[in-house]
């Protein structure tokens, strides 16, 4: 996997200076390179993608494709909280219609904005998923559940995750 | 740019690779001729439908485990009276080559009478459904080395493990788990590619479940819970795969995404399968205590054992335990008389519990359980200062590794080393013949099953291997 979750705008880049606080954690919104690298208790995320062993040197990363990878993408809490975060900020001017939020989406994933077809089938997505959903869900959380989902989708997608 | 379809670095690749890319579509679509494995592949009768690897990381010693020799007891503490080895792992000078009796006693067991040591009393019970190959094998002294050559059948290149081979020659049983699932594998020595698919497609690499950091008896797979109904995220899934499909056109024949595509589908239908299968408790106290997974020594490879058993019930082709404890595994170049007991005492129970509870459920016949590890130990003792120090260093010109059940003769041995365990000697096995003969047993003749990759076939067995018909019952 070589696309990056926390990358997604806004970046969230290590600016610790100030207080030149350690990390000793991983619970925290930076980007994987400024994670700290804890020789015998490795990120659980980095392992589930062959983060190199800390303790060898690795001339060059593994690459791999297994179901275990899928699950974090479709169940894990960061996931979750970076697709919910994600959502917040595609619907932030709430003026906007529905395209232009499609729009914005495609364009913080993808770097692109998606043709006609594209534009068409993610408002079929939409209006699915809202079907789905049950009748006691306020609209604002419907709106919420709703574009979670179309973000995590595009996350999870190929041309996201994978880098040729 | 309302109908970009590109992006700048796919426009720059496709610029970049002009006609390239012209004859790139000519070899993909050869490639594609290689994705149905199992039509390919000319099938023998098979003997075992699955395999369980039971990896004893670090190396066992033979001569203290499988391999008695009355002549390195009587001559303990004097020279090795034949050449050793060019290569050594700890050379150490000619000094170091006092002959290290096993600290432990051989006893002959069932109707066979194979001995086995006071170290595996529980496996002990099993020796009539022992096939124990004593004249193994392989030429790498160094754990990374070995411990690829014996998942891989190459020390130094990047190949496709056993468990892809069984996977793309065999395909899966269980549509809703992967075909080859690996249990607590380790991040040493060689890492993921001892379980990768290499250049096989990469829905044959090994899932890995358990990971290092975590406790071994809680080896599960995680996330596992979906956060939605499944009818909400199954419409989800298709928008993604709609996606996945689009993208693919533009980067047709690259087997990763293909994988990705077929990995989120099997991740999605294990959501279903998996958390059933690897939940333990409704096994029955008796099972429980058979493979010991309540008690302190054995509650890890006892759960990793039992998950191997239940993970083959349901159809899985291979599955791969690794043995690893904290404390260098089996890998005693010193404290052999503290470490290999603490290293045997944690695996005995639980592989005893295994094989018998294979065979109460009749899995035993249909499946090939293989026992061993990278290489085996000298005869001679790691000198650290005392004359015999209390350690045996790396051994691949001699060692012993056993199988039992699928189409394996049971209380059989097969070959011998040299007076003192440290040479193959007698109807010798390398690791070639080891992995043909594992090909054989399911059904797979190892010179047929190839991938064609980079102008040429590949074989697990490269240009070697002898199926080792006297074993075969």
């Amino acid at each position: 996997m070589h696309g990056t979750l926390l990358s997604l705008k806004p970046r969230q880049y290590v600016n610790d200076a100030k207080t030149g606080k350690h990390l000793v954690g991983y619970d925290n919104l930076r980007r994987s390179v400024y994670q700290p690298v804890i020789r015998n208790k490795v990120y659980s995320l980095f392992q589930m993608f062959e983060f190199p062993s800390p303790s060898l040197v690795a001339g060059r990363r593994a690459t791999t494709t297994v179901p275990p990878q899928m699950l974090v993408m479709m169940n894990s809490d960061l996931v979750a909280r970076c697709s919910r975060g994600m959502a917040g900020q595609v619907l932030g001017d709430s003026t906007r219609a529905e395209p232009d939020h499609i729009r914005t989406a495609y364009e913080t994933v993808f770097g692109r904005l998606p043709d006609a077809g594209e534009l068409k089938r993610s408002g079929r997505f939409l209006d699915a998923f809202v079907q789905t959903l049950p009748a006691d869900l306020g609209p604002a959380q419907r709106q919420r559940e709703v574009w979670q989902a179309f973000c995590q989708a595009l996350m999870v997608s190929n041309e996201f995750v994978y880098l040729d | 740019m309302e109908n970009a379809r590109h992006t700048r670095r796919e426009m720059l690749r496709r610029c970049n690779i002009g006609f390239g890319s012209l004859a790139l579509s000519c070899l993909v679509d050869s490639m594609s001729e290689n994705t149905e494995g199992a039509d390919r592949v000319a099938q023998l009768l098979p003997r075992a439908k699955r395999m369980i690897f039971l990896f004893m990381k670090g190396g066992p010693s033979q001569v203290d485990t499988f391999d008695p020799k009355p002549q390195l007891q009587k001559d303990h503490g004097k020279s090795l009276p034949i050449d050793r080895p060019r290569l050594l792992f700890h050379s150490t000078g000619e000094s170091n080559n006092k002959l290290f009796a096993s600290p432990w006693s051989f006893r002959r067991h069932g109707q066979s009478g194979i001995e086995v040591s006071e170290l595996f009393p529980h496996v002990a019970t099993c020796a009539d459904d022992l096939c124990v190959i004593r004249s193994l094998h392989g030429t790498n002294p160094a754990h990374g080395g070995a411990t690829l050559k014996m998942h891989t059948g190459s020390d130094t290149f990047i190949r496709p493990s056993l468990g892809s081979w069984l996977s793309y020659g065999l395909g899966t049983e269980n549509e809703d788990l992967p075909a080859f699932v690996t249990i607590s594998p380790t991040m040493f020595h060689g890492g993921v590619n001892n379980y990768g698919a290499a250049f096989l497609p990469a829905v044959h690499q090994g899932t890995p479940l358990g990971r290092a950091g975590s406790q071994v008896h809680e080896a599960r797979f995680e996330h596992i819970r979906p956060r939605m109904t499944s009818a909400r995220q199954r419409l989800q899934l298709d928008f993604v795969q709609e996606l996945n499909r689009r993208h693919r056109r533009d980067a047709e024949g690259d087997s990763n995404l293909e994988a990705r595509i077929a990995s989120l589908e099997l991740a999605f239908r294990m959501q279903t399968s998996a958390p059933r299968v690897q939940d333990t408790s409704e096994e029955t106290a008796a099972t429980r205590k058979l493979y010991g997974v309540d008690e302190k020594p054995t509650r890890d490879f006892g759960h990793q054992c039992l998950l191997a058993r239940r993970f083959i019930e349901q159809g899985v082709r291979m599955v791969q335990v690794t043995h690893q404890n904290g404390s260098g595994h089996w890998d005693q170049h010193g404290k052999l008389v503290q470490r290999h007991p603490q290293n045997a005492l944690e695996v005995d129970r639980p592989i005893a519990g295994l094989l018998k509870d294979l065979k109460q459920r009749g899995l035993l016949d249909d499946t090939l359980v293989l026992w061993g590890g990278e290489f085996g130990r000298t005869p001679t003792a790691e000198e650290k200062g005392r004359p015999i120090d209390n350690g045996r260093d790396h051994n691949p010109s001699g060692f012993t590794m056993w199988m039992a059940g699928g189409g394996v003769k049971g209380g059989h041995v097969h070959g011998a080393t040299d007076d003192y365990g440290y040479f193959a000697a007698e109807d010798k096995v390398h690791i070639h013949d080891l992995h043909a003969t594992i090909l054989h047993l399911l059904g797979l003749d190892h010179t047929r099953l190839t991938y064609r990759f980079g102008g040429r076939d590949f074989r697990l067995t490269d240009v070697a291997g002898e199926v080792v018909e006297r074993i075969l019952s």
